[in-house]
């Protein structure tokens, strides 16, 4: 038999450690690219007055693939004990799950369209990029939530 | 968490062989990044503090923020990946309660207590190099004891 005690200790422990890691995410986005559009385009595409060179499509290529492979995996480790939970309807969370993987693809895929001169892209970043770490930040509140309230359940229980 | 498909680590040949290989090879990312560690910061709390800041009688420029964070944006998760799912089999091992509950806390705590000492090292003080020096090990130590004890349980005849 797994003690759920355990278990609980373990996502808590994951729940903090990933917080953390969204944490030193949003700290890099602000101190590398800024928090402007206009900072984000000078960034990617570069400024010859100001002799900033543009990204190449093989430094983007580099920061995107490691990117698509651990985002993905993070939002599906962490969203699929969401499943699991009554917490929130059903219709919530494809809502939850759908705005974190198509908030992380546009922001994963903007710089090449600003590299290509479509500074719009900027803008696309800037919103999607905030918008995963907000959804990310509700993920790990209603999981802590949900654990919570399933360990006050467990100590319940064995008072009895 | 239902990242095994059986609660019992023997509930098939196909599935102990799957689970010690992944075992196995991970046993060589927790080798592997103490070497890569060592290479980059050094292999005591002086030359960690030497690369973070740099060291004028050896030439030594301090390390960028930029760097730093990358660094920990990296790491971190990599060792959030290896040691949840290095825990998640621990669970289904024939272990006590208080031996399993000590190798989750101390190896998590350990990653927690490195990462955010290693931040503070670089902006608070030198003295948090030691508690990310120790906590660095501890965390590698115990997850390559943790994939041990998985190794033993699956190579145990049952």
């Amino acid at each position: 038999m797994i003690s759920k005690k355990l278990y609980f200790l373990l996502l808590i422990f994951a729940l903090v450690l990933i917080a953390l890691q969204l944490g030193s995410g949003i700290w890099l986005f602000i101190l590398k690219y800024g928090l402007s559009p206009a900072e984000i385009v000078l960034y990617f595409a570069g400024n010859e007055a100001e002799f900033i060179m543009p990204k190449s499509f093989e430094g983007l290529i580099e920061t995107a693939v490691p990117h698509f492979l651990a985002i993905s995996l993070t939002v599906f480790v962490y969203a699929h004990f969401l499943l699991f939970t009554k917490i929130i309807s059903e219709d919530k969370k494809w809502l939850l799950i759908f705005g974190l993987f198509s908030s992380a693809a546009v922001d994963i895929f903007s710089p090449f369209g600003i590299i290509y001169g479509y500074e719009i892209f900027a803008w696309f970043k800037v919103i999607a990029f905030w918008s995963f770490e907000m959804l990310m930040g509700l993920l790990l509140y209603i999981l802590f939530l949900v654990f919570l309230k399933a360990q006050k359940e467990l100590i319940r229980k064995s008072r009895r | 968490m239902k990242f095994l498909v059986s609660k019992n680590v023997h509930a098939n040949p196909n599935f102990k062989l799957l689970l010690g290989f992944y075992a196995f090879l991970l046993l060589f990312y927790f080798l592997g990044d103490l070497v890569y560690l060592q290479h980059f910061f050094g292999d005591s709390p002086a030359s960690i503090l030497s690369t973070l800041k740099g060291n004028e009688e050896e030439f030594l420029e301090p390390l960028g923020l930029l760097s730093l964070l990358e660094h920990i944006h990296i790491s971190l998760f990599l060792g959030i990946m290896a040691l949840f799912t290095t825990l998640a089999i621990v669970l289904r091992l024939e272990l006590s309660r208080g031996h399993k509950g000590s190798i989750i806390v101390l190896s998590m705590l350990s990653l927690l207590i490195a990462s955010l000492s290693l931040i503070a090292t670089y902006f608070l003080s030198d003295i948090f190099v030691y508690p990310f020096f120790s906590g660095t090990i501890i965390w590698h130590g115990v997850g390559v004891y943790a994939l041990l004890l998985i190794l033993k349980e699956l190579l145990r005849k049952k």
